[in-house]
C-alpha cells in the first residue's frame, strides 16, 4: 500500500496514491475476483469504500434478513447481478414450516426501483411468487439470467411472463423448485424471433411440455449450451431434440426409461454420437440399464455425471461409469455399491467431487452393499478428490483415519451415517478419532458434516484444528455443553453452524455470544435451550436477531412463557436491518 | 460468479477501521474465556463457564446438566449398550425431539466410553436422514413407478375421478401427480396415481411415506399399520373432487 511517494519522487510526478481519483481505484478493484477481497479493500479507508461500492457489479446476499433490500440498493448502486439466499439450510429437510418468510418480493421491488439495469437475479430457498416474476419481466430491460434454486410459490404462469417479457434472457435455470403447474404453455410464449437462450433448465417441472414448441425453440437458439429436460419428456423425443442441438454442453435427460427397442436404441446412440461437445450429463430418471450403452460415445468427454436420480444398478451402471475416464464430478445412488466404487476409483482418477445418495433411507436393514470400503477406495485412488457427500450405514475410525491420511486436500467432507448414534461397527467406539483425524489432516476443510456416535472429544478437535471451517453440521452428537463450547470458542472461520438433537444448552451459547456476531447464522433445534438464555442473548447482542420457534403448527405465545421454558428451535443471525416484520405466528423474535 | 466467500452486506458497515477493531476485541474475549479452563479433567467438572451463580439462577431441571464427579462412574457402560438408551424416557422419546442428557445419570465423558441418553429409534423425527424434500418426493414416487407401467398413459385417467387431494393443483391430468397432506404433518408428499393399480397399493405407499417409523424398525412390536382404507382406523383417506366435496377414498372403483 504505502508506496512512500514522498521519497524519491520523479520530476513528472503522478499524484500521490492517496489522491488518485475514484475511477482508478474502481479499475483496480475490477481485478479482484472475490467478493471477500473487495470487501477487505472497502474496509481499508473511506475513499476505497466509496470507490469499491460504487463500482460493485456482483452482489451476494447470503442471508436475506442480514440487510434490507433498500440498504443493498443504496450501498451498491451499480449492481448488475444479485444472488439472494433465504431460508436456513435445514429448511431443505422440512424443519422450517411453510410461511416462514424469505419472500423475494421486497427484493424484486427494491431492485426494480434501484437497479433498472439489473441483468442477473438468483434466488435460493426463497418464496418467489408469480407477481415477482411478472415484475422481473417488466422492470429490467436487459434482463439476462434468472436462476431459482429450491424456491417455491410460483407457477408456470410466472414462467410465461418471463418467456414473453424478457427479450434478452440467456439463462433460465430452475433447480429443484416446487412449481405449480397451471397448464399454461409457457414455452410457446418465447417469441419466434427469440434466439438468445444459452441455458434452459426445467428439470423440476412436473407437468407436460409441448414437445413441438420445445423442438422449435431448441432449433432456433443456436447458442444453446445447457438443456435440462423434465420427467415428462420421453426417450424418443430426446433423440430428436439432441439432433437439433448437437452443440449441447450440458444435458439433463429427463425420463430415461422405455421398453427396449433396437431402433430407439440406435436412434439414441446416433444422436449422442453427434454431440461432440457434451461434457455434463444428468437426469436419467428411471434409467433402464439396456439403454445406458447409448451414452458410450460421450463417456470419454464427460466431466460431470449426475445419476443421483437413476435407480439403476448392476454391471451396466458400473461399466458405463468406468468408461468416463475424465470425470471430475460424480453423483450417484448407493446402488453402485462398494464394488462399483472400487471400479470408479480405478477408472476415474480425475475425480474431484463424489456424492453417494441412499436409495432406501428408511429401511432398517441394509439393502445394498455400500459401506466405508467404497469411500476408502475412492479417496485412496483419486488424488484430486476434495469434496465428498456420503450416505452409508456403517463406518470405522480406521477407515476415516485412512481417508484422512490419503486425502489431506478435502475442502468439503460430509458423512451421513444413516442411523444416529452409530458407533464404529468393529470396535464399538465413538467415531471421535476418525473425524478428529479428518480435521487434523485436512487443513483446508471448509465444510464438514459429522454423524454417528460422537462425544464432546470430537468437538474439541474440530474447535482446535478446523481453522478454515466455514460451515459445520451436527446432529445427534456430543454429550454436554462442552461440545458446543469447543466449537464456538474455536473454529476461527466459522460462518454457519447448524445443530439438531444434541445435548447442548444455554451456557456455551451465552459464554460465546460475541462469536455469533462473527458468524452468518446459527441454527439449533431439539437441543437443551431455554427461553431465558435466548432473551439474555438478545439483550446482550443487539445486532443479532434471535428467532425462536416451538411448534410450527401453533402461534408462539412468547409473553406468557417463562424463562425456564424449553426452546425447540433457535435461529440466530447477525443483521443490520433490525428485526424482520414478516414472521409467521409460530416464530417469535426475542 | 457466486463469489468464493461472498460476505453479506453486513460486513461492510459505516466506519471500517473501528469496526475491525471491535471484531478484534470480541475475538479476544472469546479466547479469554478459554484460558479460564485449565486441563482436561477440570474442564468437565468446572464447565460452569464462570457462572456457578447462573446455575443457581435457573433451578429448573435444565436438560443439560453440568457433569459432576458423581457422574463419572468407572466402567459405567458396556460398549454394546452404547446405542441403546437407558433413559426411562426412551419409550416416549421417539415422539419427542428433545435430547435427554439428564435422563442418563451414568453418562460419562471419559474418553473411550460412550454417551447415552438418546432415543434409540430415531426415524420418527422430522428431517432425518438429511435428504432434501425435493429428492424425497422424486425418489419415493420413482420407486413406485418401477412397477410395470408401460409408456402410454391409459385413458382411464380422464374419467370423472379427479383425485385431487388437499390443495389440489391443476396438475396435468395425464401425469396424475397428486399432493397428499397428513393431518399434523407439515410436509406434504406427492404421489403418482399412475403408478398404482388399486387402492391397496396406493394406501400402502402413502403409509410408507407418512409413517416411516413403522417400517419394521428394530422393535418386535408388529405393524402399527394405518389401515387407511379401514373406516374404523385412526386416519382416513379423503380426496376433494371436482365439485369441491370431500369424499372418502375407496367408494368408487379404482378406474
Amino acid at each position: 500500500m504505502g508506496r512512500g511517494g514522498s521519497h524519491a519522487a520523479p520530476a513528472a510526478a503522478s499524484p500521490p496514491w492517496h489522491a488518485l481519483p475514484d475511477e482508478v481505484w474502481e479499475h483496480a478493484f475490477s481485478f479482484l475476483p472475490a467478493d471477500s477481497d473487495r470487501g477487505a479493500a472497502a474496509a481499508a479507508c473511506r475513499s476505497w469504500l466509496r470507490a469499491e461500492r460504487r463500482s460493485r457489479r456482483r452482489l451476494v446476499i447470503a442471508n436475506c434478513y442480514a440487510a434490507s433490500p433498500q440498504d443493498a440498493v443504496d450501498r451498491f448502486p451499480s449492481v448488475r447481478a444479485v444472488e439472494v439466499k433465504g431460508k436456513p439450510h435445514f429448511a431443505d429437510f422440512g424443519l422450517v414450516p411453510p410461511g416462514w418468510g424469505a419472500a423475494a418480493a421486497p427484493w424484486v421491488a427494491a431492485a426494480a426501483d434501484g437497479w433498472p439495469l439489473l441483468e442477473e437475479l438468483s434466488f435460493k430457498r426463497m418464496y418467489v411468487t408469480d407477481d415477482c416474476l411478472e415484475m422481473i419481466a417488466a422492470s429490467f430491460r436487459n434482463f439476462q439470467v434468472l436462476r431459482l434454486v429450491s424456491c417455491e410459490g410460483f407457477s408456470t404462469s410466472g414462467l410465461a411472463a418471463i418467456a414473453a417479457g424478457c427479450r434478452n434472457v440467456r439463462e433460465l435455470d430452475l433447480q429443484e423448485n416446487e412449481i405449480e403447474d397451471c397448464s399454461i404453455h409457457w414455452l410457446s410464449l418465447f417469441p419466434e424471433s427469440f434466439t438468445s437462450l444459452v441455458t434452459l433448465n426445467f428439470s423440476c417441472l412436473e407437468g407436460d411440455v409441448d414437445i413441438t414448441v420445445l423442438e422449435r425453440l431448441v432449433t432456433r437458439c443456436r447458442n444453446l449450451k445447457t438443456l435440462k429436460l423434465n420427467n415428462a419428456i420421453p426417450l424418443d423425443k430426446l433423440a430428436s431434440l439432441l439432433r437439433k442441438a448437437p452443440q449441447i454442453v450440458e444435458l439433463g435427460t429427463g425420463r430415461f426409461s422405455a421398453d427396449y427397442h433396437l431402433d430407439l436404441f440406435s436412434k439414441l446412440a446416433a444422436a449422442f454420437a453427434g454431440c461432440k461437445s457434451l461434457r455434463r450429463l444428468s437426469g436419467a430418471w428411471d434409467a433402464v440399464p439396456e439403454y445406458l450403452p447409448a451414452f458410450y460415445c460421450v463417456c470419454e468427454g464427460l466431466t460431470s455425471l449426475n445419476l443421483s436420480y437413476a435407480t439403476v444398478r448392476g454391471p451396466e451402471l458400473v461399466k458405463f461409469i468406468s468408461r468416463c475416464k475424465n470425470l471430475q464430478l460424480l453423483w450417484v445412488m448407493d446402488l453402485i455399491e462398494d464394488h462399483g466404487l472400487a471400479a470408479v476409483a480405478s477408472s476415474c482418477n480425475k475425480l474431484q467431487e463424489l456424492r453417494v445418495f441412499p436409495s432406501a433411507p428408511f429401511d432398517a436393514a441394509e439393502q445394498v452393499s455400500l459401506t466405508e470400503r467404497g469411500l476408502v477406495d475412492v479417496s485412496a485412488s483419486c488424488p484430486m478428490l476434495e469434496s465428498v457427500l456420503y450416505f452409508c450405514r456403517r463406518m470405522t475410525n480406521e477407515a476415516l483415519i485412512t481417508i484422512a491420511k490419503n486425502r489431506p486436500n478435502f475442502t468439503c467432507f460430509r458423512l451421513c451415517i444413516i442411523e444416529p448414534h452409530t458407533p464404529d461397527y468393529i470396535t464399538h467406539q465413538p467415531l471421535d478419532a476418525g473425524f478428529s483425524a479428518i480435521v487434523e489432516s485436512c487443513k483446508g476443510l471448509r465444510r464438514l458434516s459429522v454423524s454417528g456416535l460422537l462425544t464432546d472429544r470430537v468437538f474439541r478437535s474440530i474447535g482446535a484444528h478446523a481453522d478454515r471451517l466455514e460451515m459445520l453440521s451436527i446432529a445427534f452428537a456430543g454429550n454436554s455443553d462442552l461440545g458446543l463450547h469447543y466449537i464456538l470458542s474455536g473454529c476461527k472461520s466459522l460462518k454457519k453452524l447448524e445443530i439438531r438433537d444434541c445435548p447442548f444448552g444455554d451456557k456455551p451459547l451465552l459464554a460465546n455470544a460475541a462469536k455469533l456476531e462473527t458468524m452468518r447464522s446459527l441454527w439449533m433445534s431439539s437441543c437443551s435451550l431455554t427461553l431465558g438464555a435466548c432473551r439474555q442473548l438478545a439483550r446482550k447482542m443487539p445486532r443479532l436477531s434471535v428467532e425462536v420457534m416451538n411448534d410450527p403448527r401453533r402461534a408462539c405465545p412468547l409473553d406468557s412463557l417463562t424463562d425456564e421454558s424449553h426452546v425447540e428451535t433457535l435461529y440466530v443471525y447477525r443483521t443490520i436491518a433490525g428485526p424482520r416484520s414478516d414472521t409467521p405466528a409460530c416464530v417469535q423474535i426475542v | 460468479m457466486r463469489g468464493g466467500a461472498g460476505p453479506t452486506v453486513a460486513f461492510i458497515a459505516g466506519d471500517p477501521p473501528p469496526e475491525a477493531a471491535a471484531t478484534e476485541e470480541e475475538v479476544e474475549e472469546n479466547s479469554g474465556a478459554e484460558e479460564e479452563e485449565q486441563e482436561d479433567d477440570e474442564l468437565e467438572l468446572g464447565l460452569c463457564l464462570g457462572s456457578k451463580k447462573q446455575q443457581q439462577q435457573s433451578p429448573s431441571p435444565a436438560p443439560c446438566r453440568i457433569l459432576t464427579a458423581r457422574d463419572l462412574q468407572p466402567g459405567a457402560l458396556s460398549p454394546d449398550s452404547s446405542v441403546s438408551s437407558s433413559s426411562p424416557a426412551a419409550g416416549a422419546a421417539a415422539a419427542s425431539k428433545r435430547a435427554k442428557a439428564d435422563a442418563a445419570p451414568n453418562a460419562t465423558t471419559s474418553p473411550g466410553t460412550v454417551a447415552s441418553g438418546h432415543p434409540q429409534s430415531s426415524f420418527g423425527v422430522v428431517g432425518w436422514p438429511p435428504i432434501r424434500t425435493f429428492r424425497m418426493n422424486s425418489l419415493f414416487n420413482q420407486v413406485k413407478d418401477n412397477a410395470p407401467e408401460t409408456g402410454a398413459k391409459k385413458a382411464t385417467d380422464e374419467s370423472d375421478m379427479q383425485k385431487d387431494k388437499e390443495e389440489s393443483e391443476k396438475k396435468g391430468r395425464v401425469v396424475g401427480w397428486v399432493k397428499v397432506n397428513m393431518d399434523g404433518d407439515i410436509i406434504g408428499r406427492k404421489v403418482d396415481l399412475n403408478a398404482h393399480r388399486s387402492y391397496k397399493t396406493l394406501a400402502s405407499a402413502l403409509e410408507l411415506m407418512f409413517m416411516k417409523p413403522s417400517i419394521g424398525l428394530c422393535t418386535s412390536s408388529s405393524a402399527k399399520s394405518l389401515n387407511l382404507l379401514d373406516s374404523s382406523s385412526e386416519y382416513q383417506l379423503t380426496y376433494e373432487d371436482r365439485d369441491g366435496d370431500w369424499m372418502l377414498v375407496g367408494d368408487v372403483p379404482w378406474e
